[in-house]
């Protein structure tokens, strides 16, 4: 059992901390006024935030990798280490970082963001496979479960690490979603990123009020 | 007695622009607590069952009432 959940508190741990940090960071910003600060910087936008994603992903991956090798020596799994992990462990990186940006974003213009990042991380806790797999949810459930960040990453990453290669993977049809799932996260991330912070920009919303 | 009703008007007139003002958090928690009491209630002491790979989605009333007062009293407290 512990071969199959141990992929998802990775996961849970890369895109939590991707969304705390990320939220947690930003509000911290605002009111320290270092926000604003960056932004009077001649360098573009994207620049930014593409250095706040690498910040995010150094402080996510950190706790992930250590509690990764712990309990990967402590309990000894039987996984097979290939090449092919890496696809999907890259996947789950990006997905998560998506995840994170996004809550980021909202942190400008949800007052409550605690609250709704406490939530969704939650929500990734429970049905992204850390407590039992995802196969072992009602069907109508592990359908829902499988459009939470992170789940079909740990689905794929379970698949290649017992062995059966990302073929398998393609063929049952969790690594295209898989992609398409990053595709539309990363993306939507993005865009809600580059948004919040060109209308706090316009709004003087990049300082305390 | 008319001082004690006025107080405690206020107190909930208080307490109802607050929930108002954190609208967007109830909508949000309510459902999802709602959800995760009704799924782990089963698969809260299944262990065995989780571990032989399949699992019964079944709810345990004993269970399940220890859960919602665990839940409701953290929720209060969180809220206060």
């Amino acid at each position: 059992m512990l071969t199959l959940t141990l992929p998802a508190l990775f996961a849970y741990i890369i895109a939590s901390t991707a969304a705390l940090q990320g939220s947690g960071g930003i509000a911290e910003e605002v009111n320290g006024g270092t926000l604003e600060q960056a932004h009077l910087s001649p360098a573009r936008p994207s620049l930014l935030a593409a250095g706040r994603l690498a910040a995010l992903a150094a402080e996510a991956l950190i706790p992930a990798i250590v509690l990764a090798v712990a309990f990967g020596f402590g309990y000894g799994p039987h996984w097979v280490i290939r090449p092919d992990v890496l696809v999907p462990l890259a996947l789950i990186i990006a997905d998560g970082l998506g995840y994170g940006l996004l809550m980021t974003a909202l942190t400008l213009r949800v007052a409550s963001i605690g609250a709704v990042v406490h939530v969704f991380n939650m929500a990734v806790m429970f049905f992204a496979g850390m407590f039992i797999p995802v196969a072992l949810f009602p069907h109508g459930i592990e359908i829902f479960a499988r459009f939470v960040p992170t789940t079909l990453g740990t689905e794929v990453l379970n698949t290649t690490l017992a062995g059966r290669g990302l073929a398998v993977a393609w063929s049952d049809g969790t690594l295209p979603w898989l992609l398409v799932h990053v595709a539309v996260l990363a993306g939507l991330g993005w865009v809600t990123y580059s948004r919040t912070l060109r209308r706090a920009r316009r709004e003087g919303g990049l300082s305390p009020r | 007695m008319t001082s004690f009703l006025t107080a405690l008007g206020n107190e909930v007139r208080k307490g109802l622009l607050f929930a108002w003002a954190e609208r967007l958090q109830i909508a949000l928690e309510l459902p999802f607590f709602t959800i995760f009491i009704l799924l782990l209630g089963p698969m809260l002491g299944a262990g065995h069952q989780i571990a032989a790979g399949h699992l019964n989605w079944t709810l345990n009333s004993g269970r399940i009432s220890l859960l919602m007062i665990a839940f409701v009293q953290t929720w209060a407290r969180a809220a206060a």
